[in-house]
């Protein structure tokens, strides 16, 4: 059953919120996770996005924003406040992500690719707002750029420009960590 | 190589990605980019990037909380009535299994500590016990 026609069953029951519960409910917490940097907050956020699109759903019109782009607007929305928020919060880093720590007996090369991967996840943390949010619908949640465009309120190939100018942006960042002393940001 | 045609690439790039297909090798060939290029280097990243970001799943836990405190718990029920007689029967084997288990460490436990006991209450010279 397409989410459309869920959205108009879940005006009158709960069940039928279920069942886009279900199907949403790990993109969502997978982008509040990435947007924040660890579980306890994505869980709560989370929590937020469908307690409010429950709430909302019986004014929720189609009108050319699909549900999906619906909920990661609410999403969004929740996590810029919280971003606002955040001297309030202890930001813990993505170490439980990247499992740092648990695996004293790492060959060399594996802790190396973890280094690498943490250097860009902090690089991409540090990119503003609209490109973290770009970078994470298409790597983390696989989306089109026509599926992002309807998400960010953008046209496909204003995504696109925007993906291009986010790499070359990102590289530029990684290669100035490269030029501090002490510092490798060796990507690939 | 101008800025939209490096744009096309980067996107067809992206789109490989999803489809899992995605080489970025095959892409420098097709398109002769030159070794060295800003292209070159954006793709090698475009392929770090898609390593880095993999997808995390929640707590199946923290998933069944939030559906009852969303739905109530006749939702929770109604999910669980979804489940096939074989997925229940596997569950609660599950469930027996691991309390049988976990009453047979208690046991083994017991026995053990009952055993390091006895031991300590005997003297080291029997001859001392006479």
């Amino acid at each position: 059953m397409d989410d459309a026609t869920l959205v108009q069953w879940a005006k009158k029951d709960k069940t039928a919120f279920g069942v886009l519960y279900e199907r949403y409910v790990a993109r969502i917490y997978n982008y509040i996770y990435y947007r924040t940097g660890n579980h306890f907050e994505a869980e709560d956020l989370t929590a937020k996005v469908f307690m409010r699109a429950m709430k909302h759903i019986g004014s929720y019109d189609e009108r050319g924003v699909p549900f999906s782009a619906w909920l990661y607007r609410i999403a969004h929305n929740l996590v810029a406040n919280w971003h606002r928020d955040r001297s309030r919060h202890k930001v813990i880093a993505l170490e439980d992500y990247l499992n740092k720590g648990e695996q004293p007996d790492m060959p060399e090369d594996e802790t190396e690719r973890q280094e690498e991967q943490e250097r860009l996840i902090e690089a991409i943390r540090r990119l503003p707002e609209e490109r973290q949010q770009l970078l994470i619908l298409k790597y983390v949640q696989r989306l089109s750029n026509a599926e992002i465009g309807e998400i960010m309120e953008r046209t496909e190939g204003a995504i696109k420009s925007l993906y291009y100018r986010t790499l070359a942006f990102l590289r530029d960042d990684l290669g100035r960590e490269k030029d501090l002393p002490g510092q490798q940001a060796n990507v690939e | 190589m101008n800025e939209r045609k490096a744009q096309e690439i980067l996107a067809e790039y992206a789109d490989a990605l999803t489809r899992g297909d995605a080489r970025v090798e095959d892409l420098l060939q097709k398109y002769n980019i030159p070794p060295g290029s800003e292209l070159e280097a954006l793709l090698y990243l475009a392929q770090a990037l898609e390593k880095a970001l993999v997808s995390v799943q929640p707590n199946t836990e923290f998933v069944e909380r939030l559906r009852v405190q969303l739905l109530g718990q006749e939702a929770a029920w109604h999910w669980l009535r979804q489940l096939s007689i074989t997925q229940v029967a596997a569950g609660i084997a599950g469930i027996g299994g691991v309390t049988v288990a976990a009453g047979v460490l208690i046991w083994v436990g017991r026995v053990n500590w009952l055993r390091r006991a006895a031991q300590a209450a005997t003297p080291i010279d029997p001859a001392l016990a006479s």
